[in-house]
């Protein structure tokens, strides 16, 4: 609204509905409420458990007012092309559950500021499964601190996911750069491989080969810290 | 990561850690060395002091205005103007010289909105003696450097 992309007629708060702001695990699901916030998330001794990358990626967004006000479902709704938390679902391998469906991380994220959602659709939860590794890496946009590039790298059972933000007009998996590290998870095994800057972002504050090249760099530092 | 420390016009010195990949370069050491010819109110004197350094490390590494080609400013907010933050920054260490100045009667020198050329030079100097080339123009953003480094990019 501020940025005059929506003027709805109505806002309704949905902040008081009890439990919607819950985080739980079952069945080795971690489940985080759409209204929890960043800061409740990062402060989470089940994320921390479950997943440190995730809790470390929700520390990381904004400022302190930003991460005490903002919530994961919020963040996901809104599909801002910079946003950490797309990332984090779709290298996570999340799905994102609403008061009608069930929907996987591929299928929410459309486009810039685009989802699956439908108009009246809310998101109630979001179901993180476990994955063995995992490390996110944000190098931030000097004025904005939304991330210029966004990196989130698991492995589970050998197979690599790598989501990308904040380069593109909607987070997306450099398949790639996952077949070549599912095959051999070593720095080496990507040195012949490159994202094509065609497709990405091009502002004041980077060129596109700027950000494929941060890209790359990125995904090096992931198995950098992840084989360590 | 290398760290290059340079001097300019005897009053600054800065030490920053430059990182090859993806060019960026943080100031990890800062100290702005100025005469103040009497400094009547020394914390004043030494914000002052900080104040000129911080926007000088703020030009020499990211601040710039962008303008489109029918001349309108595309940075006009602080999404998108790069200012450094206190945490961008690190303590600004000063030292206070005291050389009376002779035509006052307290001695004292302009200490107001301290000049901001040295940590340009200083800044450049040393992210040029990281870089191993010449900095011919400011500010020395990781896009920019990264040119340099790799003019295929």
């Amino acid at each position: 609204m501020k940025q005059r992309l929506s003027a709805p007629s109505d806002v309704i708060d949905l902040a008081k509905i009890p439990g919607l702001d819950a985080i739980t695990q079952a069945d080795d699901v971690l489940q985080i409420g759409a209204m929890a916030t960043h800061a409740k998330v990062t402060a989470s001794s089940l994320v921390q458990e479950h997943c440190a990358a995730l809790a470390s990626l929700a520390g990381g967004i904004g400022d302190r007012q930003v991460r005490n006000r903002g919530t994961i479902g919020g963040s996901l709704a809104n599909n801002d092309p910079a946003a950490d938390y797309p990332a984090a679902v779709l290298g996570l391998n999340a799905e994102i559950v609403t008061d009608r469906r069930t929907i996987t991380a591929e299928a929410f994220f459309k486009a810039m500021f685009e989802t699956a959602l439908e108009p009246d659709e809310i998101i109630q939860a979001v179901h993180f499964p476990q994955v063995e590794q995992a490390v996110y890496l944000k190098f931030p946009n000097p004025a904005s601190r939304y991330a210029m590039v966004g990196v989130m790298l698991t492995r589970t059972a050998g197979e690599v996911r790598v989501a990308i933000t904040g380069a593109a007009a909607s987070v997306f998996r450099a398949a790639a750069f996952e077949e070549a590290l599912t095959s051999d998870f070593r720095i080496s095994a990507i040195d012949a491989v490159t994202l094509s800057a065609e497709t990405l972002n091009a502002d004041m504050h980077a060129s596109a080969e700027y950000r494929a090249h941060l890209c790359k760099v990125l995904i090096k530092r992931g198995v950098e810290a992840l084989s360590a | 990561m290398r760290a290059a420390r340079a001097l300019a016009l005897r009053s600054t010195s800065a030490t920053l850690r430059w990182t090859k990949k993806p060019a960026k370069t943080d100031a990890v050491r800062y100290t702005a060395i100025q005469d103040a010819g009497k400094a009547i109110h020394p914390g004043y004197v030494e914000g002052q002091f900080q104040g000129g350094a911080v926007q000088g490390i703020g030009w020499a590494l990211n601040e710039e205005y962008v303008y489109s080609k029918d001349g309108v400013m595309e940075n006009a907010g602080f999404l998108d103007y790069r200012i450094p933050l206190a945490s961008d920054l690190p303590e600004i260490e000063t030292i206070i010289v005291e050389v009376p100045n002779s035509f006052h009667p307290f001695g004292v020198r302009g200490v107001g909105e301290t000049g901001i050329i040295p940590p340009l030079a200083a800044v450049g100097t040393a992210v040029a003696e990281a870089i191993g080339q010449p900095i011919s123009s400011l500010p020395c953003s990781p896009p920019k450097i990264l040119k340099l480094l790799m003019p295929e990019i």
